[in-house]
């Protein structure tokens, strides 16, 4: 037992470059812990931080997590300029390196595997949102003349009116993102659909209607952006969000494909 | 910190509809949604159950809102203090960026 734990940051090939010059979690720089064919990139933290209860109290503290999210992200996507990662989920730490190089034994079929399918490819994500949301769909009231013998009646109808329109501009529109979905997925080498975010954690208002992840091939970047662009011009309607390139985060699972929900 | 990875690499393609066709960042949420919940799962020796990332997302804007509302106030000691920023100048530059995106999400949802 050592006075340190092994924080990962990702698993790379072990025949890789030097790699690169950045500060971890813990303000170290990252090392090597070599295995078969494959190797981890790894941090020393210390355990009076890192081992269970610390660790867990420190993730509490919103400044710290915040910062080392951000770290963790740095550090693989300063890999990731050099040669194809598969990044490790944050919080993965060992007590030792024997423990990493146990790991990366047992795994390495799988591990070999996954690096290279996302050899050659970066990760994008596509948010689709259902533009002026509030406008396109807000209270009509305004422009229908109230029943007057029969206001209760007329309300109600009038609210039921809106009500279908929502539904079906938010279905038809849906539709047509799933159409596009498909289109993009056909062009990615894997593709995930995430759970749609409610406004609270998307930052927005207007509703989510997709929220996808796509891993694409570098020779497919530019088909990829061409479609993206002409989806976006024919659809004023709604409001496309794309990130990336990102590490291949959303396509790392061991032994299959990600679910798509 | 020698490098500087920019995670917050532009996009080639058209990062927003509704705003220019200017790089935008990354969002919070995205970058949270994949550090957070994505990445290769491999049970450590250490098990850390992380709260709901929904609820972390929101945690940090309101971290970030904050941050930025004090320095509004003129409250920006520790930009000072060498003890708390040394090594963290880039997470100023990352505040700075999540500051002008957090004003257009702003902008965005308000009346």
């Amino acid at each position: 037992m050592t006075a340190d734990h092994v924080w990962l940051y990702a698993v790379v090939s072990a025949d890789g470059p030097p790699l690169p010059d950045t500060s971890g979690v813990a303000g170290e720089s990252p090392y090597l812990v070599p295995g078969p064919g494959v190797a981890a990139v790894a941090g020393r933290v210390p355990r009076a931080d890192f081992d269970e209860e610390p660790l867990r109290a420190r993730l509490e503290d919103v400044a710290w997590l915040d910062r080392t999210v951000r770290t963790h992200h740095r550090v693989i996507a300063a890999l990731a300029t050099t040669r194809p990662v598969l990044p490790m989920r944050y919080a993965t730490v060992y007590r030792e390196d024997s423990g990493v190089s146990a790991m990366l034994s047992a795994h390495r079929d799988e591990l070999l595997a996954i690096l290279e399918r996302i050899t050659g490819c970066t990760e994008w994500g596509v948010k689709i949102y259902l533009a002026h949301a509030s406008s396109a769909l807000s209270d009509s009231d305004s422009v229908q003349p109230a029943d007057e013998q029969r206001p209760g009646t007329a309300y109600l109808l009038r609210r039921k009116a809106q009500r279908w329109d929502r539904q079906e501009t938010l279905r038809l529109a849906a539709d047509e993102v799933g159409r596009f979905h498909g289109a993009l997925a056909a062009t990615a080498v894997e593709r995930a659909r995430h759970p749609l975010q409610d406004s609270e954690t998307s930052g927005r208002r207007e509703p989510m209607l997709l929220n996808g992840a796509y891993l694409v091939a570098d020779e497919h970047l530019p088909t990829w952006e061409k479609m993206i662009a002409s989806f976006v011009a024919d659809h004023d309607e709604l409001s496309v969000e794309v990130t990336g390139p990102w590490p291949a985060y959303s396509f790392t699972d061991l032994g299959g494909r990600p679910e798509e929900t | 910190m020698s490098d500087q990875v920019d995670w917050n690499r532009a996009s080639p393609l058209p990062a927003t509809r509704r705003t220019s066709p200017a790089p935008q960042p990354a969002n919070l949420a995205d970058l949270l949604e994949r550090v957070l919940d994505k990445g290769l799962v491999i049970a450590g020796d250490i098990r850390i159950n992380l709260l709901d990332i929904e609820l972390l997302t929101i945690k940090i804007r309101l971290l970030i809102a904050s941050v930025d509302k004090a320095r509004e106030m003129g409250i920006d000691w520790w930009e000072h203090d060498p003890t708390l920023s040394s090594g963290e100048r880039d997470l100023a530059g990352e505040n700075k960026r999540l500051r002008e995106r957090l004003h257009e999400l702003e902008a965005r949802s308000g009346p």
